[in-house]
């Protein structure tokens, strides 16, 4: 048996899910209700999950265990809103924070996990027991090499290098064929939940 | 001369069905699956085997660290297989620690513990399992915590690390055994591999989106993810194997319906052009 | 006057390109070669850069309200209510999320079944227009389309379970495009994407990655 607040919130989010479905008919007003309430809580929630972050990882330490250094962070944060001030370079400092310490943690294991292990997994037998595995692999690490050319724009792609660069382009459709079909599915997911939600909770069919 | 006219309005037809019709075919495709199921057998996959096995082969007493980072926007997707996972987890003698670095992350995180109920599955919090929410920096705060499990001041619930009998004995990557990562962007999938396995060597597992997998393959093939669940029906794969029927199965059942309707449009649509190109040498 | 435009120009450019420098180059030596000093000052930096991102995600927000906020001063017939609700909406979620914690039943179910069900609604909406597209551009007009459209006919019937109960040869056919073609595809341009994030690593030490100073 379901409590009455939340009867009252299935059949809230039963109203937004049938307001924001409307779309397909047309652009209406139910539908912008529905896209207006999002952006209003979506907002809220960046704001009390960076508070959050805030109070656990800066304010609370140094408040209770007395990490003066972590005013550092702090000042820097609030810096970050220099921007709608009349001096926005200040906010350059933390955006050089944030971008120094994301390419660093991108770059020095980008090197192992993009390039050297991926290209380690390329060293395939061209030569094996099966005549399938060997045409299989000969596929990969040829499409591979192909795929890459179809990338060097410093040089014209034409002739034999063209023709690399053309059979990378036919393998990209490959992938890319297979790979609509899978985001294809994600949609598909999301909305049979909807649906189910729709059917079950709401509606109380099953 | 008037049939002429007829053959060339029915290939135009075939390749101009208005969308609407299409449309709400799709909406009658979504709602018949649940009303009548289809019961399409399962075909469990080499990459979801591993994932069940790398779980069951770990040793009583094992460090887990799940990164539940599955927005809302995308619950039917990667959902089903959090649930799955959670309940595996939370079945065996496990030490579990589960972290967000996804916004929205811990909402769903705490939605799938509402289902799994790990207290009714003999799991303590603070002893067993522990819950510390949402850190900001996607990769920088993926790599923060990995050096440091214990960066924040308290849990989730407002906790104070200090009285968390699990993180006195779980500090960095160096307690951690295995890294279950669950997301709905490849960014994520990224992140995970090059912060865990390659600057930690930690062995990692994933279940993220059907639109990700043709990436986290070439992850998969060079070993740097031992196994990974594909968006629903992976899901619904593991399932099979673990012998718990859930939302993978239904959704994954479900998804038969719209994708026999979209290849029958695809046909058609493909029909069409064929019509069209021998009108055009007759 | 020449020494201060000197002073102004280090403060807004070089100061902060050169903190950028420092912070990147500490995290590669701490990864390359793990000097004892080095460890604690890195996982300072990386601790502080996730405390800074919580400032971050509130930044957006400022401009969201403020576009909505100059939206209802200027009385734009229709959007300012919209505008005044996306406001309403703001404070409601937030002083629960604030006073009660994200943590708390009331504040998880009402963002499930209000702002979940909406943006879940809309993704979903994506799926039609899908299918549309899969109708109307899957068409084999030349070879690269062929191929894709194939590749998309396999895939399509291998990730449905219904694709294999119909026809088991279905299934064998979308494991091989995956395992092979499609591999050799994704494989090609996660190695590019490597190295391109490794030249935008070498910009930024070199300083000639400017960017963000913008």
């Amino acid at each position: 048996m379901m409590e009455p607040i939340e009867i009252a919130l299935v059949w809230a989010a039963a109203i937004l899910t049938l307001s924001a479905l409307s779309f397909l008919f047309k652009d209406n007003p139910f539908f912008k209700f529905a896209e207006h309430t999002a952006v209003g809580a979506g907002a809220a929630h960046w704001v009390v999950m960076g508070y959050g972050m805030i109070r656990d990882g800066a304010v609370k330490p140094l408040v209770q265990t007395g990490q003066l250094w972590l005013i550092i962070p702090i000042i820097l944060g609030i810096l970050m809103f220099g921007t709608y001030t009349k001096w926005p370079w200040l906010s350059r400092y933390p955006v050089a924070f944030l971008v120094g310490c994301g390419l660093g943690v991108a770059i020095r294991s980008a090197i192992e996990a993009q390039f050297i292990g991926q290209i380690r997994a390329l060293v395939l037998p061209f030569v094996t027991a099966d005549p399938l595995k060997t045409i299989n692999n000969l596929i990969i690490v040829l499409g591979t090499i192909a795929v890459i050319s179809y990338f060097i724009f410093a040089r014209e792609q034409k002739g034999p290098f063209g023709k690399v660069t053309e059979v990378g382009r036919i393998i990209m459709m490959v992938y890319f064929g297979g790979a609509f079909t899978t985001i294809m599915f994600i949609y598909i997911s999301v909305m049979l939940e909807r649906i189910a939600f729709l059917l079950f909770q709401w509606l109380g069919l099953g | 001369m008037m049939k002429q006219k007829d053959e060339k309005n029915m290939w135009q037809r075939l390749g101009d069905i208005d969308v609407r019709i299409i449309w709400a075919i799709a909406i009658v495709c979504l709602i018949v699956p649940f009303l009548s199921p289809l019961g399409t057998p399962v075909i469990v996959t080499e990459p979801t085997k591993r994932f069940a096995k790398t779980i069951e082969d770990l040793p009583n007493g094992s460090v887990v660290v799940a990164q539940g980072s599955v927005s809302v926007a995308f619950l039917g997707e990667v959902f089903p297989a959090m649930i799955d996972t959670f309940r595996q987890l939370m079945s065996k003698d496990l030490k579990i620690v589960i972290v967000s670095f996804a916004e929205d992350g811990p909402i769903t995180v705490g939605k799938a513990l509402d289902v799994v109920k790990p207290e009714a599955l003999g799991k303590k919090y603070g002893r067993d399992w522990v819950w510390f929410g949402y850190i900001a920096g996607l990769e920088v705060g993926m790599a923060s915590f990995a050096k440091d499990l214990r960066m924040l001041a308290n849990d989730f619930h407002g906790t104070p690390i200090k009285d968390i009998p699990l993180m006195q004995e779980v500090k960095n990557y160096e307690d951690v055994d295995l890294v279950i990562d669950f997301n709905v962007f490849l960014d994520m999938c990224e992140y995970s591999v090059r912060q865990w396995t390659v600057t930690y060597k930690k062995p990692l597992l994933i279940a993220t989106m059907s639109s990700n997998i043709p990436v986290v393959i070439s992850y998969y093939q060079a070993k740097q993810v031992l196994g990974y669940l594909n968006g629903v029906r992976g899901a619904a794969e593991y399932e099979a194997i673990t012998g718990v029927k859930g939302l993978g199965m239904s959704y994954s059942d479900a998804t038969a319906f719209v994708v026999l309707a979209t290849i029958a449009f695809m046909v058609i649509g493909n029909i069409s052009l064929i019509g069209k190109s021998e009108r055009r040498f007759k | 006057m020449g020494t201060g435009v000197q002073v102004s120009l280090a403060l807004r450019r070089s100061f902060p390109l050169l903190l950028a420098f420092l912070l990147t180059m500490l995290l590669l030596i701490d990864y390359f070669f793990a000097i004892p000093e080095v460890g604690p000052l890195s996982k300072t930096a990386l601790s502080w850069t996730s405390i800074i991102a919580g400032f971050a995600l509130m930044l957006g927000v400022v401009a969201v309200l403020t576009y909505h906020g100059r939206q209802i001063q200027r009385r734009k017939a229709g959007q300012r209510f919209y505008s005044a609700w996306t406001i309403i909406m703001f404070i409601t979620f937030a002083a629960i999320g604030l006073v009660l914690t994200p943590s708390s039943t009331a504040y998880s179910l009402l963002y499930m079944y209000v702002l979940g069900s909406i943006v879940s609604t809309v993704n979903g909406l994506a799926l039609f227009y899908f299918i549309s597209a899969a109708y109307r551009g899957l068409r084999a007009k030349s070879l690269v389309a062929i191929v894709a459209t194939l590749s998309a006919f396999f895939a399509f019937l291998n990730q449905a379970p219904v694709g294999p109960a119909i026809w088991p040869p279905f299934g064998m056919i979308g494991t091989w495009i995956w395992d092979v073609p499609a591999l050799a595809g994704s494989r090609g341009i996660v190695i590019v994407g490597g190295l391109g994030l490794i030249l935008l690593g070498i910009r930024a030490i070199i300083g000639r990655e400017r960017g963000f100073l913008r």
